[in-house]
């Protein structure tokens, strides 16, 4: 949206003026763009507090402190337990809202990051006026840049002003995190809305320079399926597993292997969102699995080579790799790892180094030559890496099972629980089968093996156990598709908005799963048989992809990729997840008309009003994972986390036993009023998938569905309540406006409910929580 | 009472913790509670094959307690026939800290007991109650939690079974 231009004046000579050789530099010219400006472009940290204490006063932040001290200034140790304070005046509640304000501030700061080497990588690439052309079916090409900055991107160029501005608005952030400033834990909540919003904006600036710099699909509903899982592997190639989140060393490697056409001699294979995007752009990539997969694959030592880059990655890689003696490339300043930087040294010297192992790995921040090295040593180290072994046999695991004393040390510390030494019990006799089954409960986070006194290596015990399956490991994920088009967005906008489609269900984020793996399949499964649009991403995606039917046939396979009812649309990366709440903004602006340009609350109002959409992140892990969904909360979407997310500290409760608390407007006559209690909850951790299950649908409930959607979502409702409840749910007559949305086929068991709690019919008005947006009858106007 | 190293060896938020004890003064905290409430939660219908829920029913009915079934085992306890109230636990925890709230049975609740839920998902929850109310937090789960004000020892299934049995004939005398 904005431009530098330069211009010389060799000679100019008017009546008043004379000038020779004179450049004229100017800094930025606003292209021409008929949408009206909103009321706050690039909003600053406080700009939308207004809009954010909203929201925290109908959901208020349940507070479960992981620690009830603060070390972070050197007064510290300070103890805030109940009512105290620290030397700096700070209370727990304030001290809690300081931590999520800052963990969202670290996750943001991830992703800004990484946005912006991509965006300066592919300027590098296909230079700064390369257009933003995601297709002919994609105009509204960011949509939260359109709100949030107030500006249309037309070249990789147009976004770097935005991300000049997320910068500054991330530094702001943590600046008041520093000791001695905001004493009020709400502010801090605010301040985490706002970094969480400019997470959205990062993400979408990150995910649509690399989609056009690198051709990724366009919002392409059928993308191919590729292959994940180990069974996937031609093993008797050399494999090079590359880990992270930032493709540019992949598509390197992508290119090098087309150019010496070695495409049929090498594996290229990724663990976490590097993966995805890798399939994005090579048909041939392969995705090993989601990070919880990371330290299976290390300790077999199945790469030849292992290329890391940013992000969520097991930070003792280096360790392992040299144990498994695969050499390590670290490709980012994110991740050094301790190595020599090799960056500007010859290639040819640095595979010799890897090769005839004088060096266990390299820095090197040139992604052609992280390709060239992977490569040339990948195929260099294979002949002698296959006769390598990193996995006990059975019976020397068997003979390793006998070293455990029951002391339950492991199972103390195991997040989800696992009752390890009744595995180790069975192993004893032979019966490794118990181990086995492990496997998909197991997050391979190895807290297990730190505790073991015993030194048994229980992770790769449940490999070995389990290989039988392992080898089998072979599915179908549909590619990544990046942004919605605007056609779909046409088609599904009115049934969104009304009800009809009864919800947008997002599974994303990692994989600390507090069960067995297949319960985000099961869920997914769930809703898209009940046509529901469920959107997914990151690892939870990789997650749905590795599990079957009895047909053979994971999800992608059974499902259409398209965003529309029934659609199983896997977005891609985590920056990727950005184009979901891309397509709710497109869902207010194409289908509603509403403006976006620097108009936030109103687009954030119609959202949480009106957009039945509901985020699920069920294995919650990281600080990005807590500025994704902080993000999306403020513009009304809540979140679900899997029982893990207590740790972060914080949820957002709301309260339907306080009709005061849901305070809004009528926009049609601009009358104050309750709303609904919907969304019930911004944030909220369910003990088990089946509680998860009836949040999901409940939360995907609006105030201005139409009587028909309304009806369509509460026989969704009544129905999972029963499924996983086993009973019909008691609060039914909060959610029933009038008679038209009572369930057809409950009718008659509602009425009596309704009856007995003596349920009167309510106006169902047209909804907003921002009075400046209602429209007030003019002759009330005209008396103020 | 002694100091047990909690379940979770990572448990301890801070400088207070709440008591190891055995099932006596449990019960009797309970029995001598003004307004106590049972938060039930999924465990109750795994933990010792399934008779747990048999033990939070007993002790519900003879401490004529209000029972608040977490997760989804409301038709667990409803199939043993008492009445309880469907509720996720971050609701229950985020009205306990309301002391504007009239709890189950139309009187602020001063103890919460708790049984079936994960020590580390529990403890979390406790440690909010510990620090944001009055509410006194009793565990009777078989793993210590630090951020309970009462708490039973970490204990095999056998005692835990005799210690559950102890509470709910100490409550039904």
């Amino acid at each position: 949206m904005s431009e530098h231009q330069k211009v010389k004046i060799e000679k100019m000579k008017t009546d008043v003026i004379d000038l020779s050789n004179v450049i004229i530099e100017i800094g930025d010219i606003e292209k021409e763009w008929d949408e009206k400006v909103g009321p706050h472009p690039k909003p600053s940290m406080s700009t939308l507090r207004e809009w954010d204490f909203k929201l925290l006063s109908r959901h208020k932040p349940l507070y479960t402190p992981v620690c009830d001290e603060c070390c972070m200034c050197a007064f510290g140790k300070c103890d805030l337990t109940q009512d105290r304070k620290g030397a700096c005046g700070i209370d727990l509640t304030t001290q809690q809202a300081r931590q999520v304000a800052m963990y969202a501030a670290i996750g943001t700061a991830c992703h800004a990051a990484h946005a912006r080497h991509m965006l300066h990588h592919q300027i590098e690439l296909c230079g700064r006026d390369y257009p933003i052309d995601l297709g002919d079916n994609v105009e509204v090409e960011a949509p939260i840049m359109r709100t949030v900055v107030g500006s249309k991107p037309e070249t990789l160029g147009d976004m770097e002003k935005a991300l000049d501005y997320a910068e500054e608005e991330i530094t702001k952030v943590l600046a008041s995190i520093h000791t001695g400033q905001e004493g009020n834990h709400l502010e801090y909540e605010s301040k985490a809305l706002h970094v969480g919003m400019i997470d959205n904006l990062v993400k979408e600036i990150g995910d649509i320079a690399q989609v056009v710099g690198y051709g990724m699909p366009k919002g392409v509903p059928d993308a191919p399926l590729a292959e994940l899982g180990f069974g996937s592997l031609d093993r008797s190639k050399p494999l090079i597993l590359l880990i992270g989140h930032n493709v540019a060393g992949g598509a390197s490697m992508v290119d090098y292997l087309k150019k010496h056409n070695l495409e049929d001699k090498v594996e290229l294979a990724g663990i976490c969102c590097t993966s995805h995007d890798l399939t994005r752009i090579y048909d041939r990539g392969k995705i090993m699995g989601p990070l919880s997969r990371t330290m299976k694959f290390l300790q077999a030592g199945i790469a030849d080579v292992i290329v890391v880059d940013e992000q969520c990655i097991r930070t003792d890689v280096r360790e392992w790799a040299e144990k498994t003696g695969a050499p390590l490339i670290a490709s980012s300043e994110h991740n050094v790892q301790g190595l020599r930087d090799r960056t500007e040294d010859d290639p040819g010297e640095v595979i010799a180094d890897l090769v005839e192992g004088r060096e266990t790995g390299a820095f090197i921040l040139d992604s052609d030559k992280v390709a060239e090295v992977a490569v040339q040593t990948a195929m260099a180290v294979k002949p002698r890496r296959e006769k390598l072994r990193f996995l006990p046999t059975p019976k020397e695991a068997q003979k390793l099972a006998k070293r455990c004393t029951t002391c339950e040390a492991c199972h103390r510390v195991c997040p989800v629980d696992i009752h390890i030494s009744e595995g180790m019990d069975a192993a004893k006799e032979g019966d490794l089968s118990v181990l086995a089954g492990y496997r998909e409960l197991c997050v391979g986070c190895t807290r297990c093996e730190e505790a073991c006194g015993r030194e048994i290596p229980i992770i790769k015990m449940i490999e070995t156990a389990a290989r039988d399956e392992i080898i089998k490991d072979n599915y179908r994920i549909r590619v990544g598709r990046g942004p919605i088009q605007d056609v779909e967005i046409r088609k599904v906008g009115s049934p969104i908005v009304f009800g009809e489609i009864p919800g947008i269900v997002v599974f994303a984020g990692c994989s600390n799963y507090p069960n067995s793996t297949v319960e985000m399949a099961e869920m997914a499964e769930e809703f898209l048989k009940r046509n529901f649009i469920v959107v997914v991403s990151g690892c939870a995606a990789m997650e749905i992809a590795r599990h079957k039917d009895e047909d053979g046939k994971t999800l992608y396979e059974k499902y259409p990729g398209d965003f529309d009812a029934g659609g199983l649309v896997n977005l891609g990366s985590c920056l990727s997840n950005a184009h979901v709440l891309g397509a709710a903004i497109k869902v207010a602006n194409i289908f509603a008309k509403r403006d976006l340009r620097g108009n936030f609350e109103e687009i954030a109002d119609y959202i949480y009003n009106r957009v039945g959409a509901v985020a699920v992140v069920w294995g919650t892990y990281s600080q990005k994972a807590l500025a994704i969904g902080t993000g999306v909360n403020r513009w009304g979407i809540p979140v679900i986390l899997g029982p893990q997310g207590t740790q972060y500290r914080r949820q957002f409760i709301g309260r339907k036993d306080k009709p005061e608390t849901w305070a809004g407007f009528n926009a049609r006559n601009g009358e104050a009023m309750n709303l609904e209690p919907v969304p019930e909850h911004l944030v909220y951790t369910p003990e088990t998938k089946e509680e998860a299950m009836v949040w999901i649908v409940k939360l995907c409930l609006r105030n201005n569905d139409t009587p028909k959607g309304r009806m369509y979502k509460l026989e969704h409702y009544i129905d999972i309540h029963q499924k996983y409840m086993g009973t019909f749910p008691d609060d039914i007559d909060k959610y029933i406006r009038n008679k038209a949305d009572i369930p057809l086929t409950k009718k008659d068991q509602i009425m009596k409910i309704l009856e007995e709690k003596g349920w009167q019919p309510r106006e169902v008005p047209d909804p907003t929580i921002v009075e400046r947006l209602t429209r007030k009858p003019k002759a009330k106007e005209a008396g103020k | 009472m002694n100091r047990v190293r909690p379940w979770v060896p990572t448990a301890i938020t801070g400088r207070l913790q709440g008591m190891t004890v055995g099932p006596a003064a449990i019960a009797r905290t309970i029995k001598e509670a003004d307004n106590p409430i049972l938060i039930v939660g999924a465990g109750i219908m795994e933990e010792l094959e399934g008779r747990l829920a048999d033990y939070a029913v007993r002790m519900a009915r003879a401490r004529d307690m209000p029972v608040a079934a977490t997760a989804h085992t409301i038709s667990v306890l409803h199939d043993r026939g008492i009445q309880v109230q469907a509720m996720g636990l971050s609701d229950v925890i985020a009205r306990l800290q309301d002391p504007e709230w009239q709890g189950l049975n139309g009187r602020p609740h001063d103890v919460a007991v708790a049984v079936g839920i994960r020590p580390r998902f529990l403890n979390n929850m406790f440690n909010s109650l510990k620090n944001f109310s009055d509410v006194r937090t009793v565990s009777i789960g078989k793993h210590n939690l630090p951020n309970a004000s009462l708490s039973l020892a970490n204990l095999t299934d056998d005692i835990w079974e005799e210690n559950l049995v102890e509470i709910c004939e100490y409550l039904e005398r």
